[in-house]
């Protein structure tokens, strides 16, 4: 139901989330920053997609939610990835490769 | 374990829904303002910051009703709401509240009350272990379908190798004196091998052994556990009490338990006014030595079952008896010979001709539930369509689709499950008076109740119906596109949807009304049928005298029994006539001898013609106000040792006696015994045919009466014709009987007129039901298009108004909208004759006396719908010709 902006690959925004939470728990604007950041400015990660993202994983049991104070000393809610996360990244990394290859074979085929 | 954790906190979530909003807002409060900060850093104006930062973040509410949405939890929040909401509105608008839940109400009780009688005639199994190994066994001559007869039975049994046992039943009547009053109980003869094939062990003592199948030791008997309660108050030391049969004296060994009465012998579901099978059973061998017991052609009253073998069916054990049919063909040709057997699965014999007036009944309460949906669904429609610049704002502001729909079902299904709750509870009321209503044979009227199977069944339906009138206005609402909706001052017009539905009710009525008509036709055709005998004042009582005292060589003791009665009874004050008939129209009960016309070519065997007997006395056709069409009647010379007489009815004599005058012409029949000389009859008279029972559907068999002087019986039917209320007679009558013989009971009294009433009792239960139906039907679709117009006439006022200031006459806008209906009525009644003529094939079975595509009906059906349907029209239309221009005008 989340309305997904076309520059990021429809369902891949929450493969996206986890990885960015891969090693530190991040609060949401800080996540947003770190695709951006990561993905060199092509990706750009709205917040209207975003919390909805966030609150699909955090009801999935695949980050959790603690409030935390930020680099600039402000209240921020910090995410963080859970056992079942890492899982599922893991998962959700294998199955990415898997069609971006294929997708690759089909693009670079003759 | 995760999966486990993320439920608890959903559950949990629930309960601690402010502080998760209040997290929500704060976690996008400090979002922003980090993005204002950052916005700062740049080089922007705090102002200038803010806004830059509100436009980076997007809709707050938005983004706040996206994420809330993906919270699971959120479901039971938003369905409280939804439900609160839903019942706000309802509350809101009583009148169609309270109209809804009332149709949807009627229209789901009697799919349930009808359902409830299907789940127990049709559905359910028969209450025995393993019932599907359970048949009925019966012989076949071409296409008719025969009882068997005893010896052919023992040859069965001892050469089959598809059951695990065979058993027969034969009904019959028992006397029990000497135990306080006199009284009569429905008995069957049974072999011993029928309680296992039922495999219903005894309440009380035992069943049969074998050897009492051929009589052995004492009489014994089974009492049914109904009769042991009533008779003798459930007394646990019956067994081993001796009682007094037909004057024979019997030891009671067992109580059977009442599940064994479902299953009815066809003879007891056709005589019996009750609804019992059995009060009790003997074994065969209490009356070892009649000659039925030993004559192959007594193919009367022997009614066979088996438990089939595990892993035999039904094709295999069919297959397995044909080869003994065969082979009893060969060995016995004179009996035997165009004999098959029949093997029928035992619940499908047990239900017979009701199963598809059953489900007769059941396409008819489903059609008219669908009128019923499309009723609500077009009320619902014109609700709604008012409510589409809200539903359009609220997808504004960023509700999703889905959550529309889900806001708007959630009403329907509140209407529904009100809707169903009340239906279930009508058709829990409602199940004593369809059961008063049905026949009387009707197979396990007993078994039907509203049980938990039956109340799945209703909150399906209830779920479908909703669904069914509330998708479509849900559907339609949820695409309401806010800009379109702004332009036009009344909202979208939903005609083209109204439209749809109207006619379908309209469609669906007409159906409905058509085979309602159909069979009222029916059943006014059967009842109106020439009987052939008047059956106004005429008494029915039976009698049945006990065999030792009046049985086999005692015939003189009999005739002067019978003709002691008559003289009394017809000395009566109040008697015109009274006569004797061992077999008397409309008893169900139907003797039938072969015969063969003397000086013709003889029948070869087993194609003799066959005539239905009747054994009367010499007043009988006076009494039954049939008159003697040629020759004479029976007169008191007419006796035992006087020539052999007869009368035959007029299609006896029109199909065997073409040209000659069959007055003192001779029928003779073949006697059962090879080594005894054919009887013959000379024919005295000629009486009119007299319809027998099953009116109008039975094939029609020439009649024989035989004076009961010279062919007595122990049972017969006493008959008396009244000047007055005929029942008002029946204590004097009783007294009559008693002053002859104390210890003749006397039973089944009821009029001539109850007797042919009852025998169309199935088609007057579904005209009656179907008619019913049909006008629920027809006042529905006149309440929907009513609703319909009115609504739109509302929707219209302006246009009207203009219409009228621009000087259009009232008449004129009396058509403009009383046309509108018509053109729907007119698509309707189209379509609901199209379907109507489509289903006349399926009506066939059931309708006799008219034709199923009967023009008149149709156009009947067609003219009285139009009629009712332009009168609802016509309400709207004088509104619409009343407008008020100026207020009009001012309208919104």
């Amino acid at each position: 139901m989340a309305k997904e902006k076309p520059d990021l690959v429809y369902g891949t925004l929450d493969m996206l989330i986890l990885k960015a939470l891969q090693h530190d728990p991040r609060h949401g604007l800080a996540i947003a920053d770190r695709i951006q950041q990561m993905s060199q400015d092509i990706l750009r990660v709205e917040q209207g997609s975003l919390y909805p993202a966030l609150y699909r994983l955090e009801a999935q049991g695949w980050i959790k939610a603690e409030w935390g104070v930020s680099d600039n000393n402000r209240k921020a809610r910090y995410y963080k990835l859970t056992t079942a996360g890492r899982k599922q990244l893991a998962a959700e990394r294998e199955h990415w490769s898997r069609i971006t290859k294929g997708i690759n074979l089909v693009l670079s085929g003759t | 374990m995760p999966r486990l954790r993320a439920w608890v906190c959903r559950l949990l979530g629930l309960f601690r829904k402010t502080s998760r909003e209040a997290e929500m807002a704060e976690e996008f409060r400090q979002h922003l303002d980090a993005l204002i900060e950052r916005n700062i850093a740049a080089g922007m104006l705090r102002e200038e910051a803010r806004n830059a930062a509100l436009r980076q973040f997007g809709g707050v509410e938005q983004i706040k009703e996206a994420a809330r949405e993906q919270r699971v939890w959120m479901w039971a929040h938003q369905l409280s709401q939804d439900v609160a909401f839903a019942c706000r509105l309802l509350c809101k608008s009583p009148g169609f509240t309270i109209a809804s839940v009332l149709t949807l109400g009627v229209g789901i009780g009697i799919n349930v009350a009808i359902y409830s009688i299907i789940h127990a005639v049709l559905l359910s199994e028969l209450p025995y272990p393993e019932p599907d190994r359970l048949v009925a066994i019966s012989e076949t001559a071409g296409d008719s379908v025969w009882p068997t007869s005893y010896p052919d039975y023992l040859d069965w049994k001892a050469a089959q190798h598809s059951f695990d046992d065979i058993a027969v039943s034969r009904r019959d009547d028992f006397n029990l004196t000497g135990d306080g009053e006199p009284e009569r109980f429905s008995g069957l003869f049974v072999t011993a091998s029928y309680f296992r094939v039922f495999k219903v062990p005894p309440k009380l003592g035992r069943t049969f052994f074998d050897e009492e199948d051929s009589g052995a030791g004492v009489n014994p008997i089974i009492l049914s556990e109904h009769l042991w309660r009533s008779r003798f108050a459930a007394d646990p030391a019956i067994v081993g009490r001796k009682l007094t049969l037909n004057t024979i004296s019997c030891e009671v060994v067992g109580i059977a338990a009442d599940s064994l009465s479902i299953v009815r012998n066809p003879e007891t579901a056709r005589n019996s006014q009750g609804a019992r099978n059995a009060d009790l059973y003997a074994p065969f061998g209490f009356y070892a030595n009649r000659p039925y017991m030993h004559n192959r052609n007594s193919r009367f009253g022997f009614y066979g079952i088996g438990r089939l073998k595990h892993g035999v069916s039904i094709e295999q054990a069919a297959a397995d008896l044909k080869v003994i049919a065969r082979n009893l063909e060969s060995k016995y040709p004179a009996s035997n010979t165009g004999f098959g057997i029949a093997v029928t699965s035992l619940r499908d014999s047990v239900v017979g001709k009701y199963g598809a007036m059953l489900w007769l009944l059941e396409a008819a309460v489903v059609l008219v539930l669908l009128i019923t949906c499309a009723n609500i669904g077009s009320l619902l429609l014109v609700r709604t369509a008012a409510r589409e610049k809200e539903i359009a704002m609220r997808a504004a502001l960023g509700a999703s689709r889905g959550r529309l729909i889900a806001q708007l079902l959630t009403e329907s299904v509140i209407l529904g499950l009100f809707g169903g709750v009340l239906g279930c509870l009508l058709a829990f009321w409602s199940k004593d008076v369809i059961a008063s209503l049905s026949p009387h044979d009707l197979p396990r009227l007993q078994e039907i109740r509203v049980n938990l199977p039956v109340l799945a069944f209703g909150a399906l339906i209830t779920m479908g119906a909703s669904l069914v009138f509330g998708l479509w206005p849900a559907w339609r609402l949820s695409r309401a596109d806010l800009i379109t909706v702004s332009k036009s001052p009344g909202g979208s017009h939903p005609h083209r949807s109204l439209s749809v539905l109207i006619i379908g009710q309209v469609a669906f009525a007409c159906v409905l009304l058509t085979s309602a008509s159909l069979l009222t036709q029916t059943f006014r055709a059967l009842e109106n049928e020439p009987l052939g005998f008047n059956p106004n004042n005429l008494l029915e009582v039976g009698l049945k005298l006990p065999g030792l005292k009046y049985g086999d060589g005692k015939e003189d003791k009999l005739a002067a029994f019978y003709q002691q009665l008559l003289e009394k009874v017809s000395a009566l004050p109040g008697v015109q006539a009274a006569a004797v008939d061992d077999d008397v129209p409309f008893s169900g009960f139907r003797s039938q001898e072969h015969f063969a016309v003397a000086g013709q070519p003889e029948p070869r065997h087993g194609e003799e013609p066959l005539a239905e007997a009747h054994c009367v006395s010499p007043d009988y056709f006076r009494t039954m106000g049939m008159p003697v069409l040629g020759g004479r009647s029976f007169g008191p010379d007419d006796v035992l040792g006087k020539p052999l007489v007869i009368l035959i009815d007029e299609y006896l004599a029109q199909k065997f006696f073409a040209g000659p005058d069959p007055i003192g012409q001779r029928l003779y029949q073949q006697p059962t015994q090879a080594d005894k000389p054919r009887v013959h009859y000379t024919i005295v008279g000629i009486v009119p045919s007299v319809r027998h029972g099953e009116v109008g559907l039975e094939p029609k068999i020439p009649q024989i009466y035989w004076p009961a002087a010279q062919f007595s019986n122990l049972q017969t039917t006493l008959l008396v014709r009244t000047e007055g209320e005929p029942t008002a007679l029946l204590p004097s009558i009783r007294a009559a009987v008693r002053s002859i013989d104390p210890q003749a009971p006397i039973f089944g009294a009821r009029t001539m007129q109850e007797a042919v009433a009852a025998s169309v009792g199935t088609q007057r239960l579904s005209a009656t039901l179907i008619g019913g139906f049909s006008l629920l039907a027809l006042f529905l679709a006149a309440l929907g298009l009513y609703a319909v117009l009115a609504y739109s006439v509302t929707q219209r006022t302006r246009e009207i108004g203009i219409r009228m200031a621009l000087g259009s006459p009232r008449a004129k806008i009396f058509g403009l909208i009383l046309r509108q209906g018509i053109v729907m009525v007119g698509l309707g009644v189209l379509a609901g004759v199209i379907l109507a003529w489509g289903c006349g094939p399926l009506v066939q079975h059931f309708v006799y006396g008219v034709a199923p595509h009967d023009p008149a009906t149709i156009i009947g059906v067609a003219a009285l719908l139009a009629v009712i349907a332009i009168l609802a029209c016509w309400l709207p239309a004088r509104r619409a010709m009343n407008v008020d221009p100026i207020a009009a005008l001012h309208y919104e």
